[in-house]
């Protein structure tokens, strides 16, 4: 993936914070949390972004609870979660891979998944290496549930997946992703060929927004700054000069 | 006071027994303590990650000093998965993984029950009810946790997390005071730790003569000597420095 990705991505999600005035990055979620950090910045800084793993201010959580406590509360409005697996009804595997009741691949574990999904009002979704193998029609280990019955108490969840390829939307009601736009330079076939999951497309596919100049530059001379501090090795990689 | 000061970390980390629980805080690890912890003869442990772990919990597989690990999750952050960790748990019986068939038993948990655990021992109650978990696998493998209708509103189900109680915790902090008061910064999670531990030990950057909880700058952030068991005076290093013997 190039710089050029990168920043669409970032712009994309950024896009989607508009409403949010808490939003929470989990930890090893660099593009996330540049995204946030650029909504923070575009609102004048009237947006509280809390990054797990951080220990500078302002991202840095007051404790290490803080986090679950303010969403258990409602007043977190947006959290991103990933996922080794996830399935078309949303549902995210971060644990293991599973074959013939055995752990065909472990992954690092449910951080805070299985509680965040449900009390966040906007869960996005998150995922890099789109392809069959990682977008699924059902995930081996369900970490955290894309949707629950009426008797659970769930405040939102999935609204957005985001992927290198395309943006799906989420539809609680139908329970199924409805492609919203294909990034710059790939298409249609590609996602379909490279999805594992039914997800539901118009005729008139958008393709996703690119920042424009001023975005561009403020993600270069206000953005990447910040996330050398709290992911230095990835905005090194992007953004060496 | 009860607290015992110890000029040798290895005599402190001698008083953990094989078989024990231990409790690490994420955002305090005493790396001193655990290369000693490394260099024992301490086998068997029950270690709950709190509520995640990193480098010193992989080296602790990788040294066959756990046998069950109790976590949200480990790993080494922007350096890549755990390797100890996954490779323990990869091939293995997915139901059923204790040992002896599996090298170590995993307990899958997520941050907040973590917590809540913890926050149920210290207000000594039988559980603490938390939202989320239901529908996760997580929920579905652990029989310990119990989903119950909330009792004040119909049709609301909400999950029930046991009390957790850990034999030991250790961390590390820059300060304590020869009284055996330790001050805790900002990571107030190490207050909530020390009250349900039953032992405390404590490596420490600096042990100044000066009571921390006579001091209006420190005593709200101070941990109470009744809740410390030991104290070792040992300068924080990188954990690249003092961890790589053992990588």
């Amino acid at each position: 993936m190039n710089t050029s990705k990168v920043e669409i991505l970032i712009s994309e999600i950024c896009n989607m914070l508009k409403n949010s005035t808490a939003i929470g990055v989990g930890v090893l979620s660099p593009i996330p949390g540049a995204a946030s950090i650029l909504a923070k910045i575009e609102a004048d800084d009237k947006k509280r972004v809390i990054i797990l793993g951080s220990e500078l201010a302002p991202y840095a959580p007051e404790s290490a609870t803080e986090i679950f406590d303010i969403a258990a509360q409602g007043k977190l409005d947006s959290f991103f979660l990933s996922g080794g697996q996830i399935d078309g009804q949303a549902n995210i595997n971060l644990n293991c891979l599973t074959n013939s009741n055995k752990i065909k691949k472990r992954w690092s574990g449910a951080f805070g998944s299985p509680f965040l999904y449900m009390v966040v009002p906007q869960v996005i979704l998150f995922k890099l290496g789109h392809s069959s193998n990682t977008l699924v029609r059902n995930v081996d280990f369900v970490t955290a549930t894309g949707s629950s019955d009426t008797l659970t108490f769930r405040r939102g969840g999935a609204d957005y997946l985001i992927t290198d390829l395309c943006c799906f939307k989420f539809d609680k009601v139908k329970k199924i992703f409805k492609l919203q736009s294909i990034h710059p330079g790939n298409s249609l076939e590609e996602v379909k060929v490279k999805t594992g999951f039914e997800f539901d497309y118009s005729a008139q596919i958008d393709t996703t927004s690119q920042p424009d100049q001023i975005r561009r530059k403020t993600i270069r001379e206000k953005v990447v700054p910040e996330l050398m501090k709290v992911y230095p090795k990835f905005a090194m990689k992007y953004w060496k000069n | 006071m009860t607290t015992k000061f110890y000029s040798n970390c290895r005599d402190m980390v001698a008083t953990i027994t094989s078989g024990s629980s231990i409790a690490l805080f994420k955002n305090a690890i005493s790396y001193v303590i655990g290369a000693h912890l490394l260099n024992s003869m301490v086998t068997n442990l029950h270690v709950i990650t709190v509520p995640t772990g990193g480098l010193l919990i992989d080296l602790l597989i990788k040294h066959e000093k756990i046998s069950h690990i109790e976590t949200s999750g480990i790993s080494l952050g922007e350096d890549g998965p755990a390797k100890s960790f996954t490779t323990a748990l990869e091939g293995k019986n997915f139901i059923d993984s204790v040992p002896p068939k599996n090298p170590i038993k995993i307990t899958d948990a997520t941050c907040p029950a973590i917590y809540a655990g913890l926050q149920a021992a210290e207000k000594g109650i039988p559980f603490m009810p938390i939202r989320g978990l239901i529908g996760s696998d997580i929920l579905h493998n652990r029989e310990e946790l119990k989903v119950i209708n909330n009792p004040f509103k119909e049709d609301d189900l909400i999950v029930c997390i046991p009390p957790i109680a850990p034999d030991f915790t250790f961390f590390h902090v820059s300060l304590a005071d020869s009284e055996g008061n330790v001050f805790i910064g900002s990571d107030s999670e190490l207050k909530l730790l020390a009250h349900v531990s039953k032992k405390t030990l404590v490596s420490a950057d600096m042990i100044i003569e000066t009571n921390l909880l006579m001091d209006p700058n420190y005593k709200n952030n101070t941990i109470s000597n009744f809740y410390i068991d030991g104290i070792t005076e040992a300068i924080k290093k990188n954990q690249s420095l003092i961890l790589e013997p053992f990588l």
